[in-house]
C-alpha cells in the first residue's frame, strides 16, 4: 500500500480528545460553548466504566472530544512542552489581526488565565513567517492558542 | 448569546506535538500523508525545528512537531486519564473500510497498534444511537492516533 491509498482514504481532520474532571464538565461544555462550539452527541465511555464522554462541534472547527475521566494535573508548561509524544496545545485560526485579542479576551471572559497576551510573532528562518498569536490556560489549564497568519513564503523564493 | 468575537474563529489550525527526534517524525508524518507548511528553529538561535505540517486531504488537519521531546520527560502511560491534557488527534476517513486502509497503512511505516479496526455503537444520553469504525495507533514517540468513520446519529 502507498501513501496516495492512504490519502484517498481520508476525509480529513475530525477532532482533537480533551480529558476533563467529572466535577468541571457542565462547566467546560459551556466555556467551549463560549467559543461557538454546541453539543452535538452525548454518551458513556464504551469500556463501561460510566465516565461521561461527548463531542462538541463547532461549524467552522470541527469536533471537540471531551472525556470526563481526568484527575491530577498537568505538569508545569516546561515540562509538559518537554513530555514526548505529548500533544500540549490546540490552535483556533481567526480571519484578522485584531480577532486574535478579541478572541483572548472573549476566553478570558469565559474563565480562561493569561498565559501569554496577543503579540506579533515573527519567524525568520527557513521560512517566514508574520502572524499574532495569544495562548490561554483554559478551565482545566488546557492551553489553547489563537492565531491570526499573515504571511508565509520560503525564504529562499525571495532572493 | 453568541459573542461577536466568535464570528472572528475561521477554523481549527493545529494541535502541537513534542517530538524526540525530529527527522524520524517529520519521514513518519510525511508518509502518512502530512506535507510541509512552515518551518523555523526555535527557540530562536537553536537547532530546533518547529514546523507545521498538514495534510493532503485536509488544510485543517494539521500538527506542529516541537523538537524539545526530553527523555527526562517521557509520556506518562495514563497520560489521557490526565485532566487538561489534549491526548489524541483523529482523522476521519471517508468510508468504514477506510478506516481498516488507513490502520494497515499507518503500520506499514512503523506505527504500533493501540486498538485494531473495531466498529462501535455509542448509546446517546438523549436515546439515540451513535455508530463509528475506530482504530488506533501510536506514533513514533506514543503520541496516540486515531482513524474513525462516523454516521450520522439515528
Amino acid at each position: 500500500m502507498d501513501r496516495n491509498v492512504f490519502c484517498k482514504a481520508v476525509k480529513g481532520y475530525h477532532h482533537i480528545a480533551l480529558t476533563v474532571s467529572d466535577a468541571r464538565w457542565d462547566r467546560v461544555i459551556e466555556f467551549y460553548k463560549g467559543i461557538g462550539f454546541h453539543l452535538k452527541y452525548s454518551f458513556h465511555h464504551p469500556s463501561g466504566n460510566g465516565k461521561r464522554m461527548a463531542f462538541l462541534e463547532s461549524e467552522k472547527a470541527g469536533y471537540l472530544e471531551l472525556f470526563g475521566m481526568g484527575t491530577g494535573q498537568l505538569p508545569d508548561d516546561r515540562e509538559l512542552m518537554h513530555t514526548t509524544g505529548k500533544f500540549f496545545h490546540m490552535c483556533l485560526a481567526v480571519d484578522k489581526p485584531e480577532d486574535v485579542d478579541a478572541v483572548y479576551e472573549l476566553l478570558l471572559s469565559l474563565g480562561a488565565e493569561e498565559r501569554i497576551a496577543p503579540r506579533e510573532n515573527i519567524q525568520r528562518s527557513s521560512h517566514e513567517m508574520d502572524s499574532r498569536v495569544a495562548f490561554v490556560y483554559g478551565l482545566e489549564r488546557e492551553i489553547i492558542e489563537v492565531i491570526y497568519l499573515k504571511v508565509m513564503q520560503k525564504k529562499e523564493s525571495r532572493s | 448569546m453568541c459573542n461577536d468575537a466568535v464570528k472572528g474563529i475561521s477554523a481549527y489550525h493545529h494541535t502541537a506535538l513534542c517530538v524526540s527526534d525530529w527527522a524520524r517524525s517529520m519521514d513518519f508524518y510525511q508518509r502518512l500523508g502530512f506535507n510541509l507548511l512552515i518551518d523555523f528553529l526555535w527557540p530562536e538561535g537553536t537547532s530546533l525545528h518547529k514546523t507545521i505540517l498538514i495534510h493532503e486531504a485536509d488544510p485543517t488537519l494539521s500538527v506542529e512537531l516541537f523538537e524539545a521531546g526530553d527523555v527526562s520527560y517521557p509520556l506518562p502511560e495514563q497520560h489521557m486519564n490526565t485532566k487538561g491534557a489534549f491526548w489524541h488527534i483523529c482523522f476521519q476517513t471517508h468510508t468504514e473500510e477506510d478506516v481498516d486502509i488507513a490502520y494497515s497503512y499507518a503500520i506499514s511505516i512503523g506505527a504500533t497498534s493501540r486498538m485494531e479496526p473495531t466498529s462501535m455503537r455509542h448509546v446517546l444520553t438523549d436515546g439515540g444511537y451513535l455508530d463509528v469504525r475506530a482504530a488506533f495507533v501510536f506514533g513514533p514517540d506514543g503520541e496516540i492516533l486515531e482513524f474513525i468513520n462516523q454516521k450520522e446519529a439515528e
